[in-house]
């Protein structure tokens, strides 16, 4: 999924519109989850626009757009790790504004990846779950692209953020940087070697002449 | 007396910065030998070219004496900065002398960036200020 690279904080805080999500005022369950309402909710705003969501076109249509969207948060969300990552790092404090920056976007992307196991769970007329060309077979009841391993990171993410002791974080900051050093030294002993290797080149060319 | 976890993160802290130090520092000596890596290949390229024929043996030892010069200021002006200027905590800090007066204000953390900001826009003028002007 190609999105567009964010490199700045105001791309990674800017909101992304979204056809198939509204902005706000969702009702969700104690794990942030939507609840049911909330997603028929938004499955009648669709169905309210015209939208046909037994159709596997307009399925596929919704989830891709969906999915680009993901991938955009997606982006924004990284970025915005690190940019936490960086400022415990440095041991600064980190301003409420900012982790609920952080926390939102963790949620929308929640929403993204819970409106979208929806939709493909629709069931049509037939009662029997739309075929969509680019999926598994819809009569397993798959969802796009593996989003459980995502979904339990976001958790995980919002544990973090919400204990503010970012304990793990600080640990993942050590290992990281013990990795650089042991990265560093690698190289320290390559161009030691090669430093010797040649000395040795001009000792032999020296005595070859 | 500090709590578990306070104590916790002052010594992951504390970790990092050690770890980012130490990282630099091999960096630094990274740099050293690329420098004397390169320096070793063209001497000899040249000491096969002198062994050739095609180069003169004075121009080997002139081209030998300038590199040896330069890669050797550079280390000791490396070794001199960081054991007398560098800060021993954060690798990108330099101190300024004595008592780090040269620095300035917003560095030393005199003032706070909104207040630096606020001093340079007084004696300035906004940018939007400065556009209207034009």
């Amino acid at each position: 999924m190609n999105c567009p690279d964010i490199t700045t904080l105001e791309q990674a805080e800017a909101t992304l519109p979204s056809s198939v999500l509204p902005i706000d005022g969702l009702r969700r369950g104690e794990d942030g989850t939507l609840t049911k309402d909330a997603r028929n909710m938004i499955i009648d705003g669709l169905k309210s626009r015209g939208i046909n969501i037994t159709d596997p076109t307009i399925i596929k249509n919704l989830i891709d757009e969906l999915m680009t969207l993901l991938c955009s948060v997606n982006k924004q969300y990284e970025f915005l790790l690190k940019e936490l990552y960086i400022q415990v790092k440095s041991g600064r404090g980190i301003s409420d504004v900012f982790l609920k920056n952080i926390h939102d976007k963790n949620i929308f992307m929640l929403d993204i990846l819970t409106i979208s196991r929806h939709i493909t769970n629709i069931k049509s007329y037939d009662d029997s779950i739309p075929f969509i060309e680019g999926w598994q077979s819809g009569s397993s009841g798959t969802s796009p692209p593996d989003t459980s391993a995502l979904s339990n990171k976001l958790l995980k993410d919002r544990e973090m953020l919400a204990s503010h002791s970012y304990e793990e974080l600080r640990k993942h900051t050590v290992e990281v940087t013990m990795e650089k050093n042991k990265i560093v030294s690698n190289y320290l002993g390559i161009y030691g070697f090669l430093n010797l290797l040649a000395v040795g080149l001009i000792i032999y060319v020296a005595g070859t002449r | 007396m500090p709590s578990a976890e306070e104590y916790n993160i002052d010594l992951a802290n504390r970790q990092t910065q050690v770890n980012e130090w130490a990282y630099n520092n091999k960096m630094d000596t990274l740099f050293v030998f690329q420098l004397m890596f390169i320096s070793l290949l063209f001497v000899t390229i040249l000491m096969v070219l002198k062994a050739q024929g095609f180069i003169a043996a004075g121009i080997v030892w002139y081209v030998m004496a300038l590199l040896l010069i330069i890669v050797i200021i550079i280390i000791i002006n490396r070794s001199v900065y960081t054991n007398t200027r560098r800060d021993t905590r954060y690798w990108t800090r330099k101190h300024f002398g004595e008592d780090n007066t040269k620095a300035s204000p917003l560095a030393r953390g005199d003032v706070s960036y909104q207040a630096y900001i606020d001093s340079v826009r007084k004696a300035y003028g906004a940018p939007e200020e400065n556009a209207k002007n034009c």
